[in-house]
């Protein structure tokens, strides 16, 4: 079963010590992707999705942060890879996309040259050949005069455009995994559909696959084959879009549903799950999602709910999932 | 390239930098070449035919140990700039970059130069080593470390945690590609800043150690030494001191429209604006 995992991450743990205290981002997360399958990671501010994420380039500067678990890239664990043989697999294997395109582009190097860059760098091209091959990937990124566009300054393009020249600099090797941490989060809603339907795109001609980190549930259902719910540093729920969607098991989980605002109803006021994310400097007894959680029991405050395994593939950290519904 | 001529401050700032080096190159040709005999008969004489800028208490024609003087001056001011500029900025992105230990103890040995006044330290190097031309440029271009190498820690700092240093790791670039890809290029117009302005300290501090006696060793003249003979007489003959403080200011100024000129050039978003 091993074999045709392409990504597999097992009891990660990640801990920043920060003043004194000690910051429990992830609080074993377990999850893996089989090639090609796009998986969907839903989640608020601070519960350890992008930290999750990062670790799988080993972008998580170790020391100061404490890092356990483990993480294989294609059967091959990463945790003991030195920087040399890390730096071959970022950008050539796994390449990542960013929330902030104009933060990320090099103000002072033309888009061309950026993307040349990894071109250069992973397939050994020469600087002609390279631009060329940047053109080819601005066409595919649907950058309208790719040829005049590879001499613009980041500046000179707009937002979309920048994503698009982002995404172009993380395919431009072919990796077989693509991680966007939030890629739309930045910019306006025509533009996000687009730039969803153009990682769609890409991801059928190519057959890459994707991890898709988001905190909309909304942006994230179209996309993806499969879903995990973080909370607090841990994963409380996966299982295939349709199902999650159809039938969310874990009580967070329907809340992020319910707070998606719907064109069909009534109601004029957005649903909000009460309370707020938890403090992660200590790790509660119980269920982390119980003092938010509206149908919390005194087994939910004190004993730690499992993982468990539903039909369908799907698993569940929660103390009622099964008679929830 | 045609869009360098555009700018009008690199143009200005060059023309002046050329006319002042191809002036002190071709001073065998427009002087007499005779810039250390004494002529006491004809001290302080006023700028007229035969001496331009006037000779001073020995005289010995100020026209002619000014344009000698430039060679010392400018190839001092260049030198210790520039080796001040290259090890000031390597030090400070390395330690930056890579911070905690590394990034302390050089901090510190820093630390230790920048609380010397820059004639002290000018003057421990100049004692320490043998007097040449070569002491000199050390001795003013050591001093001159910290001023480059704090700017470059502080900007380096700043771009490290910018995204697309971020994006660059994420991609597979190594420590070395990222400081010089990423970050020198962006802090690169805060050097020019630096360096032009340390141009001119430069020149002057040549002129501080050579009143002191540890400049260039005389009867060779440079232009800080042309202004301090000058000064006892500022105001009998105020062409020896006067002109010399000109030739320094040009070259400073120079320099500042060059570098200023460079910079935005180097900005893409300001470069647009010439074309």
């Amino acid at each position: 079963m091993a074999e045709n995992k392409m990504l597999r991450i097992k009891d990660l743990r990640v801990v920043f010590p920060v003043g004194g205290k000690q910051i429990h981002a992830v609080n074993g997360v377990s999850v893996d992707l089989a090639p090609g399958e796009a998986l969907g990671v839903i989640g608020e501010s601070g519960c350890g999705k992008s930290v999750t994420f990062s670790s799988v380039l080993k972008l998580i500067q170790s020391p100061p942060a404490m890092i356990s678990g483990d993480i294989e890239l294609n059967g091959r664990s990463i945790m003991d890879l030195p920087e040399k043989e890390m730096q071959k697999i970022r950008g050539k294997e796994v390449s990542m996309i960013f929330q902030e395109p104009m933060r990320c582009l090099n103000p002072v190097e033309k888009i061309g040259v950026q993307i040349a860059e990894s071109l250069r760098l992973h397939e050994g091209m020469t600087m002609k050949q390279a631009l060329n091959r940047a053109v080819e990937l601005l066409k595919m990124v649907e950058m309208p005069d790719a040829e005049q566009r590879i001499g613009c300054y980041p500046h000179q393009l707009s937002g979309g455009l920048r994503q698009r020249a982002m995404i172009a600099i993380a395919l431009a090797c072919s990796p077989k995994l693509l991680i966007a941490d939030e890629p739309t989060t930045a910019l306006d809603v025509t533009i996000q559909s687009q730039i969803i339907r153009l990682i769609q795109k890409l991801r059928k001609e190519t057959g890459m696959g994707i991890v898709f980190i988001s905190h909309d549930m909304g942006v994230v259902a179209s996309l993806v084959d499969r879903i995990a719910v973080f909370y607090a540093g841990q994963i409380v729920e996966q299982g295939n879009t349709r199902d999650i969607f159809r039938n969310p098991l874990h009580p967070y989980t329907a809340g992020l549903i319910k707070c998606i605002p719907r064109l069909d109803t009534e109601s004029r006021r957005l649903y909000t799950i009460r309370g707020s994310t938890p403090n992660l400097t200590t790790i509660p007894e119980g269920c982390c999602f119980a003092p938010r959680c509206p149908y919390a029991t005194e087994t939910c405050r004190t004993v730690k709910p499992e993982q468990t395994a539903f039909p369908g593939g799907r698993s569940c950290a929660c103390h009622h999932a099964a008679s929830l519904n | 390239m045609k869009s360098i001529l555009k700018n009008k401050q690199i143009v200005i700032g060059g023309v002046l930098i050329l006319l002042i080096v191809l002036l002190v190159l071709l001073a065998p040709l427009i002087t007499s070449g005779d810039y250390s005999s004494v002529d006491l008969p004809n001290k302080h004489l006023a700028p007229g035919p035969g001496h331009p800028f006037g000779t001073d208490y020995y005289g010995r024609d100020v026209w002619t140990r000014i344009l000698y003087g430039g060679r010392i001056s400018l190839s001092v001011a260049v030198c210790a700039t520039l080796l001040a500029a290259v090890c000031g900025t390597l030090i400070g992105s390395v330690s930056a970059y890579f911070g905690g230990a590394v990034d302390f103890i050089i901090g510190r040995i820093m630390d230790v130069f920048m609380s010397f006044p820059m004639l002290l330290s000018s003057l421990i190097i100049g004692i320490i080593l043998k007097a040449s031309v070569r002491t000199m440029f050390l001795s003013i271009g050591i001093p001159c470390i910290p001023m480059f190498y704090r700017m470059t820690r502080s900007n380096t700092l700043s771009i490290r945690e910018r995204g697309f240093t971020k994006a660059a790791v994420s991609m597979g670039s190594g420590p070395m590609r990222i400081v010089l890809r990423h970050i020198l290029p962006n802090v690169l117009p805060h050097i020019l800043v630096v360096f032009s302005s340390a141009m001119g300290g430069c020149i002057l501090a040549e002129s501080s150690l050579g009143f002191l006696g540890f400049g260039i060793p005389q009867p060779t003249p440079s232009w800080g030494l042309v202004v301090n003979e000058g000064k006892s007489f500022m105001f009998q003959c105020p062409w020896t001191a006067g002109f010399a403080g000109l030739f320094i200011a040009l070259t400073v100024l120079g320099f500042n429209l060059l570098g200023d000129g460079i910079r935005d050039y180097l900005d893409p978003k300001i470069r647009n604006s010439y074309l």
